[in-house]
């Protein structure tokens, strides 16, 4: 019982002590700063074990076992796609922790328990990338989306922030309902609920009805965490209502839980019936692209254009995955790296773009685009953030977007038949529409007078400095590194697909 | 029978002897392959770009407010581009250099610097032009509120361009291509006070991305299917004649890519952003959208002109008639847009996309030297034209020709630069544009009479084009510097600063087309040699000039002049009254600009931005929830149903329901939670569709 892999779980123990301490920390202190220290070091902290395992191979004191860590009879498995997405949770969380820190004090919030919710969401979504049975995902998953539930709500007296919340909660729970409806069919028809045993079962299960019912319910279960149109009703309102930092860790961790979900049913447990997960998968790519951004055109407010963009961009990513639908399991490999790489880049670039928006938007006390009018006129240095953040989500080069859409590009077309091709066009189409309202924004700040009556004293000369200057000056470094060194970010895409060898695939 | 036909064979021949590609160039380019000159080359682009940076950050504090390092970088860039130029054109130039970036899959990406006769020009071209420009500018922006940040967007400008000319391969051209966009963006917004301006840059913004979306899957496509993004790796395919990926996807890669560079030389029907672009500051509109910018679409065509040419008849052949179709529209419907102008830069706006026209009919016509000569050529002396013009807006403080008039005694040197350059653009001999245009028609006659049946018509109109280049041109200088003066202004001549690098532009608008004048000297035709020596097609008229054409075409220009001046020059006090002179039928067609930006408003931007965002946005706030409303009330009724036969679960189901509402308060309860549950009905509807649908299916 005793014989585990600590070294593998290390990551996911840090953060457990950690969520406990915080809770410990609050308990004893006044000073919730302190708080915020504790949980900012043990997510730090969580981040090395990861490191050291990825490069065990190269370092004296750890054993290695080669390319990947198999634990409790193959249910969770600790390998390079695990760990670069334990990697991304982490340091998106850790980021989210920086942006809070200012967030929280600035109003009457409760403190600790937020770091403690955080923490145990950002857990869950560590032991997410693991989990290679259902039963594991869907308790991680749930670990993810419980604490974001309160979360969401913590504007207490705010009439919005609760209407998300209770919205949140209740679309998650229908979206949990969906999944595990499927799961149990895919569980009585394969007789396995772990990933490789489905796999193995499911080949001979193409034709079966119940079995596509149950592999429908599971993607489309897992289409309301990623915000998928038509399953996305939820993601502007809560972006709007919920506190801005929660905000930017549901587009990005929550979000990113929900892709390595699709990921590791679509490419582990379903390769062999793409032809299932395929079309269905095409289908709310594009509706995600044309409803994401033509709604976003017409978005005032810049959190509801953030949650729109963040609907198209779940499109962008979703396009990999429709263009498999008539691949065999072994032409899978590209297809998911890009996704992984579009992923990667997308986080660094959200969380940048939100802590601006949240700097901004503090100060000026208003997050009406209206409002931001001329600001480059008094804080140029963050609207020339607010420009390159946005620039890189529209794709522009030398900033990082443009290699996610390059690998997304890449990877539909070199699918090789017109379910690629068709998404490819489709996903072109929508990048130039997509350019619309990111570049609204970009216009705003530089090419329009400021308006009267907005209070710009808090921004003019007042440095950005503390936790979210240096969250903005990371996630900046982060935009521009990928952008120019993008070899980095297709490495860890690449790196992820040892796992298609490591199956057998 | 295609033109390279006898070409091809040799060099394969020589290829096959020498061993390999590269050797075989050698061979036939000697000179330079290797060295810290070529190895160091990697500095053009960065030094501009790491201007930029500085600029913007410590600029204000800097000598000349950050005027002095962007003038130092693009020093840089002139001196370096200078030695290269020369020592090419003595030596011969070949080197590649690259860094690897990232792979995936199969492919490599890489930062790299080209160092071969097409970059080389342009690096000259982007350094000596953008020298001069930049110092004109500085007197130009005099007390200009963003003084400071202009230069800091000229030279992001200045380095992109530069990251575009060097790259030897197609992702770094595009993120250069990219950089020129967002630089050209920044510039035509300049003047924001005027919200004119701002469409101005959200059109030429737009406009491109349309075609930069073109470009990028094109590029794509051509390098999965060639497995590398390298030109040369592409070239190696089309040379070859290797029949594969590459030869099945030719066609669509070859017209996507041709899509973009549309878009950024502004060609018909996508011209539409640069007269708007005229907005931008004058030194700008000289530079990047007359000088260099705009011409990146061409030598993207020149680099790839292999791939168009094609040879074989495997690969982008198909496309070049395409091209020169484009090129032929382009220069002739452009040229009668000019003539109606009034606003001083928007004739030579138009007159730009026109000539831009002719450089792309040459690249569909084959003509490799032809085309990228006039670029020379034309680089020169229409930036001179724009800050001649941008000296006589300085002094008149208006863009309008109708204030200005009798310019020539008050301006003498502005007049006589003025004057140089228009000969040059017109193509009176010896000036430039004499041997440049002059090459393309004799290009495009040959490609015709070798079996390009289109360019016979394309000739046509290139003459008639060069019919409606003089007039245009003659009806400028006559309203412009003859007559009386119309004006408010007290006009005057420009700075010191301003002139001088007129002067240095009016002396290349007269030399520049002595490099390559046939029978004579054609140094040109070996000093853009790249690495893959198809430059030979180019020369076969080259042993003397196509005297049928040159008198043909110097009569029409001739006479053309003639007819602008009786019509505009003469009589100095009724000048503005015979501008008045219409074209029944036509005038309104060409007022409007052909129709075409008001099409792409009607059928295009407004469907998208108004009803079709709208009809989603109304379909995601109303349709949405009436069905859910529906089916809402329908559930009710249906757990009306149920209730009476299933007390105990209905019960709990309520309870646990109004519990939570409870504690959210009753203002929730009535806006809100109604609405989730009619969210949560409309989705588990949208799945039941889809499990339906594939059921079905």
């Amino acid at each position: 019982m005793f014989d585990l892999d600590y070294h593998a779980l290390l990551p996911e123990g840090i953060l457990a002590i950690t969520v406990l301490v915080t809770l410990v920390v609050d308990l004893v202190t006044r000073k919730k700063q302190l708080v915020a220290v504790t949980a900012i070091i043990g997510m730090f902290a969580a981040l090395v074990p990861v490191v050291t395992l990825a490069f065990c191979d190269s370092l004296a004191f750890c054993t290695s076992t080669g390319a990947e860590r198999v634990l409790f009879g193959g249910s969770y498995v600790v390998d390079g796609y695990s760990l670069i997405l334990k990697g991304l949770f982490i340091s998106a969380a850790f980021v989210v922790l920086l942006l809070s820190v200012g967030y929280l004090a600035s109003d009457r919030y409760y403190q600790g328990e937020y770091y403690f919710l955080l923490v145990a969401s950002a857990l869950g979504a560590v032991v997410m990338a693991s989990s290679r049975d259902f039963i594991t995902m869907i308790v991680a998953l749930e670990l993810v989306t419980g604490p974001a539930f309160l979360l969401v709500g913590w504007r207490k007296g705010d009439e919005k922030s609760n209407e998300a919340s209770i919205k949140f909660f209740i679309i998650g729970v229908l979206a949990l309902a969906l999944t595990l409806f499927g799961v149990s069919l895919l569980y009585g028809l394969t007789g396995s609920q772990q990933f490789d045993g489905i796999a193995a079962a499911a080949a001979s299960l193409e034709d079966v009805p119940l079995f596509i019912l149950g592999v429908i319910f599971v993607i489309i279960g897992f289409g309301f965490k990623v915000s998928a149109v038509p399953f996305h009703l939820w993601t502007p309102d809560t972006y709007e209502g919920a506190p801005t930092p929660v905000a930017a860790w549901l587009s990005v961790g929550s979000k990113a839980a929900g892709f390595v979900a699709l990921l590791s049913v679509a490419y582990l447990a379903l390769p062999s019936v793409a032809s299932i997960w395929g079309p269905l998968l095409w289908v709310l790519a594009v509706l995600s692209m044309f409803f994401g951004n033509l709604v976003a055109i017409k978005q005032t407010n810049i959190l509801r254009l953030l949650g729109y963009s963040s609907i198209a961009q779940a499109g962008f990513m979703l396009a990999p995955f429709g263009a498999s639908a008539a691949s065999g399991a072994d032409e899978l490999a590209t297809q998911f790296a890009a996704t992984v790489t579009y992923l990667v880049i997308y986080a660094v670039m959200t969380l940048g773009a939100f802590a601006v928006v949240i700097v901004i938007g503090s100060r000026l006390g208003s997050y009406e685009l209206k409002d931001w009018r001329g600001l480059n006129m008094y804080a140029p240095g963050l609207s020339l953030g607010l420009a390159a953040f946005f620039m890189s989500l529209a794709g522009i080069p030398p900033l990082a977007g443009w290699f996610a859409k390059f690998a997304m590009f890449s990877a539909t077309i070199g699918v090789g038949n017109w379910w690629g091709y068709s998404i490819a066009i489709i996903a072109a189409l929508n990048a130039v529409i997509a350019f619309v309202y990111y570049a609204k924004v970009v216009k705003t700040a530089y090419f329009v007078p400021v308006p009267d009556g907005v209070d710009v004293s808090m921004l003019e000369n007042v440095p950005v400095g503390g936790p979210i200057g240096f969250a903005i000056g990371l996630t900046a470094f982060g935009v521009i590194l990928l952008g120019v060194y993008p070899g980095f970010a297709a490495n860890l895409g690449e790196f992820t697909t040892q796992i298609f060898a490591s199956a057998g695939l | 029978m295609n033109i390279l036909a006898t070409i091809i064979p040799q060099i394969i021949l020589a290829t096959e002897e020498g061993g390999n590609t590269e050797e075989a160039a050698h061979a036939i380019v000697p000179g330079i392959t290797s060295g810290a000159l070529v190895e160091w080359a990697w500095l053009i682009p960065v030094v501009p770009l790491v201007a930029a940076f500085l600029i913007v950050f410590v600029g204000k504090k800097s000598p000349f407010k950050g005027w002095l390092m962007a003038e130092l970088s693009i020093g840089f860039v002139a001196v370096y581009g200078t030695v290269l130029f020369v020592l090419n054109a003595t030596q011969g130039i070949v080197y590649e250099g690259q860094v690897e970036i990232a792979r995936i899959g199969e492919l490599t990406l890489e930062w790299g610097w080209m160092v071969d006769g097409l970059s080389i020009m342009m690096y000259f071209l982007v350094g000596v032009v953008g020298l001069l420009v930049f110092t004109y500018a500085k007197s130009y922006m005099h007390g200009d509120i963003r003084f400071t940040w202009f230069f800091a967007s000229f030279s992001l400008f200045a380095g992109g361009m530069l990251v575009l000319v060097a790259s030897p391969n197609m992702i770094q051209l595009i993120v250069g291509w990219e950089l020129v966009g967002v630089a050209s963006y920044l510039l035509i917004g300049h003047y924001w006070e005027d919200l004119t301006n701002v469409d101005a840059a959200n059109t030429a913004f737009m406009v491109n991305k349309v075609a930069d979306a073109g470009l990028f899957l094109g590029v794509i496509i051509m390098a999965l299917s060639v497995g590398s993004f390298r030109f040369n790796d592409v070239i190696d395919v089309v040379v070859h004649g290797e029949e594969g990926a590459l030869s099945q996807y030719a066609f669509w890669a070859g017209l996507l890519i041709f899509i973009g560079a549309m878009g950024k030389s502004a060609q018909f029907p996508l011209h539409v952003w640069l007269p708007d672009a005229m907005a931008g500051p004058t030194p700008v509109s000289a530079l990047m959208h007359a000088a260099t910018m705009v011409t990146a679409g061409v030598y993207l065509l020149g680099r790839l002109f292999p791939f168009y040419i094609d040879p074989s008849g495997l690969f982008g052949g198909d496309v070049r008639n395409i091209i020169i179709v484009i090129g032929g529209i382009t220069l002739f419907l452009m040229g009668f847009l000019a003539v109606v102008q009034d606003d001083i830069k928007k004739v030579l706006a138009y007159s730009t996309v026109s000539q831009l026209g002719y450089m792309v009919a040459a690249m569909g016509a084959g003509a490799y030297t032809a085309g990228l000569f006039h670029l020379f050529t034309h680089a020169f002396f229409k930036a001179l034209l724009f800050l001649a013009a941008g000296s006589i807006i300085h002094a008149v403080h208006s863009n309008n020709m109708v204030d200005m008039g009798g310019l020539r005694k008050k301006m003498p040197i502005t007049f006589w630069t003025f004057v140089m350059g228009t000969l040059a653009l017109v193509g009176i001999f010896p000036f430039a544009g004499f041997f440049s245009k002059d090459e393309i028609l004799a290009s495009i006659r040959y490609a015709g009479e070798s079996g390009q049946e289109v360019a016979n018509l394309i000739l046509f109109l290139g003459i008639a084009g060069a019919f409606l280049t003089a007039f245009y041109m003659m009806r400028l200088v006559a309203l412009t510097f003859f007559g009386t003066y119309k004006g408010h202004a007290k006009p005057h001549e420009s700075p010191k600063m301003m002139v001088y690098p007129m002067i240095g532009l009016a002396f290349f608008a007269l030399t520049a087309g002595w490099v390559n004048i046939p029978g004579v000297y054609t140094g040109f035709t070996t000093w853009v040699a790249t690495r893959v020596p198809l430059t030979g097609m180019g020369d076969h008229h080259s042993e003397s000039f196509d005297w049928t054409l040159v008198a043909i075409t110097s009569a029409v220009v001739v006479t053309s002049l003639v007819i602008a001046w009786l019509l505009y020059g003469k009589d100095a006090d009724t000048q503005s009254e015979r501008d008045r002179f219409r074209i029944p039928g036509l005038w309104p067609l060409f007022q409007n600009l052909y129709y075409i930006p008001s099409f792409y408003m009607r059928a295009i931007v407004r469907p998208i931005m108004g009803p079709m965002a709208n009809a989603v946005l109304w379909f995601d706030m109303h349709v949405i929830d009436a069905v859910v409303n529906g089916v809402g009330a329908g559930s009710v009724a249906f757990a009306r149903v149920v209730r009476a036969t299933d007390e105990d679960v209905v019960d709990t189901v309520y309870n646990a329901t109004a519990a939570a509402t409870g504690v959210s308060g009753s203002v929730l309860r009535k806006a809100v939670s109604g609405r989730v549950q009619q969210y949560a009905a409309f989705s588990f509807i949208g799945v039941l569709v889809i499990v339906v649908l594939f059921i079905v299916f």
